[in-house]
């Protein structure tokens, strides 16, 4: 009962805001000398929103930003640079002991001989004496399953908060883009394509947190209280904890990154399905007349025409993905190597050590800032 | 199997008027493999949830038994689970049925008045010519990317204590201490804040590309700016703001970052998100509730989901492809 009060208060009370907002610009609008009008007009329809701009976002960003390189746990103590000195010198948060295990990587390995493959596929493609020809789909896919791999051997070997925060970008913009490409392309012209795109859609509308409770039971470990997940069920060896176990780390971040495959896969693919639907047909067409088959038309007509699409998905994810905080929670809370910065940004902020927890948030704006670089360059264009 | 065991004899051997050739037999068979794949992947992909449903049905002891699989060879289902986590759910845990409303008690403020704000904005900054203009817009787009983590700390601040400025030894109160923390307004005004930039950026687009005449038009009818912005911007943007509101009322819905920062010390506000994590974490007691809880919990997302999917998309695409 006292929910069901508190709620019709609240929307009430949003009413309210929304009603009063529209009166006091329609009686302005309506009074006022068409002069003054005409200046003071626009700041009153941009007001609110400015209003929650500024005070929701950029003083608090600001402030953050102050924070950081602030003393004491509330900021009270002065300038300084220990925050930052103290975190990135932290072990925990960006650490380089193990750098000389890449080389050994088998994953390095694999990225290497990928790039070997490329490079063979890129001369024979070209013909003999004529160079190289990069753009054949065997060149492609090692070139871009070379760069995975190298990448993962890069960040599943150095260890601390930030590394991770890459890796996940990595992985899941990676993977998440692929399938999604990979399966807008194999339901394109296929039959009941709603049907099966809605499927693989669906887990874009659940929550992280009812997606998390979704993969805890696919990769449970038996016990009094539960039975154990499929995965346990279906896997060879031992009963794994997926999530935490000694045994498979740092590999457990990986099962957590699929749990955001599994969402954001839907996304990339229902974005770049509608951008390859937007490919004039004649184009194909065209390139089918001179010849060319099916996987051709795709590499050399059809993938060339939608980069600027799949660039936008791996910015958009990168974004989502530097922000990872509900799942690394309500998976594992952090512990056994799974820790994110967002997720110390709020632990840190629990314990009531702001200055700790404004530089882990300053930290993921560093990460984003090429991204919003690249968003605005893309915007102005249209804008003018 | 056994088709594919005789095709090289008797295919090779005599091409009989039934008979199709070998080469035709394995291109037909050959392009049936990507549908093949794809209905693979789907059902790969909707596997765990559909398991957590059949899980969801399952009565406590039928659950520590077995997997959900054993529903197939021995089925019994039961509301039971979700009688329990709706009305009496085990130790500190808050009814799912109250956070199922509070969870409304956040998402409809912070999805219409975000909405209403957005709306005059776009307006302004599409059809109003100012000074700094062009350099606001690209401050709002700036913000898009943000991450709401550069606002949580000052944010819980300025709800528990204002905000004051001190020049020249005396102390202004620009905000007062409104002693917000731990009330569902704290998450939707946030809520509000955060979905702005992307709001104003979506509807701006949209209205932007309105046809000039219908403005024009309007005004010789005598109409006001705001006559104009009620009676054919709106309607106008209609499908835009649809979109917009599926997005944000999901968004603020699923949100657990922002409801654990500012509500959860108030247990009997907390929406369902925070409920779950905590029935997660309360390690053996009411397991069982589970997947019938996470249910509780997606049945809205999930119900607007399958019925407005088209806005969903047009949101999704409008606010990734074009920007």
């Amino acid at each position: 009962m006292d929910a069901l009060i508190s709620t019709v208060i609240n929307v009430v009370i949003a009413l309210a805001v929304v009603g009063g907002l529209f009166v006091a610009l329609n009686l302005v609008t309506d009074r006022a000398p068409q002069r003054w009008d005409d200046r003071i007009r626009p700041w009153l329809f941009l007001g609110p929103g400015l209003l929650f701009l500024v005070v929701g976002l950029v003083v608090p960003a600001v402030r953050t930003i102050v924070l950081s390189f602030r003393g004491g746990n509330d900021g009270g103590e002065g300038f300084t640079t220990d925050n930052w000195t103290g975190l990135l010198g932290s072990d925990t948060v960006l650490s380089f002991d193990r750098a000389g295990d890449i080389l050994t990587s088998r994953l390095l390995l694999a990225g290497v001989l990928l790039v070997v493959v490329g490079i063979v596929a890129a001369k024979r493609s070209a013909g003999p004496g004529a160079g190289v020809d990069l753009r054949n789909p065997v060149t492609n896919v090692a070139l871009g399953v070379a760069l995975l791999a190298v990448l993962m051997a890069v960040f599943s070997t150095l260890r601390g908060v930030i590394w991770n925060n890459l890796w996940w970008v990595v992985v899941v913009a990676g993977l998440a883009t692929a399938f999604g490409l990979g399966l807008a392309v194999l339901a394109d012209r296929s039959r009941n394509e709603a049907l099966a795109k809605t499927l693989i859609f669906m887990p874009m509308a659940i929550s992280l947190v009812g997606a998390a409770v979704i993969w805890k039971f696919i990769y449970d470990v038996p016990s009094s209280a539960q039975s154990g997940g499929l995965l346990n069920i279906v896997w060879p060896g031992d009963n794994i904890d997926f999530l935490r176990s000694g045994s498979i780390q740092p590999w457990n971040n990986f099962f957590i990154m699929v749990i955001m495959i599994w969402i954001q896969a839907g996304f990339a693919m229902v974005v770049l399905s509608a951008a390859i639907k937007g490919v004039p047909t004649e184009l194909g067409e065209a390139a089918r007349v001179d010849g060319a088959n099916d996987a051709q038309v795709f590499w050399r007509v059809t993938l060339p025409q939608i980069t600027s699409t799949i660039l936008v998905v791996i910015t958009t994810l990168t974004i989502t993905v530097l922000k990872v905080f509900d799942l690394v929670k309500a998976t594992t809370g952090g512990v056994a190597d799974t820790d994110v910065l967002a997720n110390r940004v709020y632990d840190t902020l629990r314990g009531g050590d702001f200055t700790t927890s404004s530089t882990y948030a300053v930290m993921i704006l560093v990460l984003v800032l090429p991204i919003m670089y690249l968003n605005i360059r893309r915007n102005r264009e249209e804008i003018r | 199997m056994t088709t594919l065991d005789n095709a090289p004899v008797t295919g090779g051997a005599v091409i009989g008027p039934s008979m199709e050739p070998v080469g035709q037999r394995t291109h037909r068979i050959l392009s049936r493999v990507p549908t093949g794949v794809l209905w693979l992947i789907v059902v790969l992909w909707t596997v765990p949830s559909f398991g957590l449903l059949v899980t969801s049905l399952r009565s406590e002891a039928d659950q520590i038994s077995g997997g959900w699989w054993q529903a197939f060879t021995d089925p019994s289902f039961t509301l039971e689970n979700y009688d329990k986590a709706l009305f009496s759910p085990p130790g500190g845990t808050l009814p799912f049925s109250d956070s199922f409303i509070n969870s409304f008690a956040i998402a409809i403020p912070g999805t219409i008045i975000p909405i209403a704000i957005a709306c005059a904005a776009a307006y302004a900054f599409a059809w109003m010519d100012f000074r700094g203009r062009h350099w606001l817009f690209i401050g709002v787009l700036a913000m898009m990317a943000v991450p709401v983590q550069m606002s949580l700390v000052p944010l819980q601040q300025l709800y528990s204590g204002g905000a004051h400025l001190t020049l020249g030894g005396s102390t202004f109160i620009l905000i007062p201490d409104m002693d917000l923390n731990n009330k569902p307004i704290a998450v939707w005004l946030a809520h509000t804040a955060f979905g702005l930039p992307l709001a104003i950026y979506l509807l701006h687009n949209y209205i932007a590309g309105l046809p000039r005449d219908v403005f024009e038009a309007a005004r010789i009818d005598g109409a006001n700016h705001f006559g104009i912005f009620w009676r054919i911007v709106l309607p106008l943007a209609k499908p835009a703001i649809a979109a917009f509101a599926i997005f944000q009322f999901l968004w603020v819905w699923n949100d657990y970052l922002i409801s654990l920062i500012f509500l959860s010390q108030n247990r009997d506000a907390s929406p369902l998100t925070i409920q779950l994590v905590n029935l997660v974490t309360s390690r053996g007691q009411g397991t069982e509730l589970l997947p019938a809880a996470a249910f509780i919990s997606m049945v809205v997302p999930l119900i607007i989901f399958f019925s407005l999917q088209r806005y969903f998309v047009r949101g999704l695409l409008a606010g990734s492809v074009k920007g």
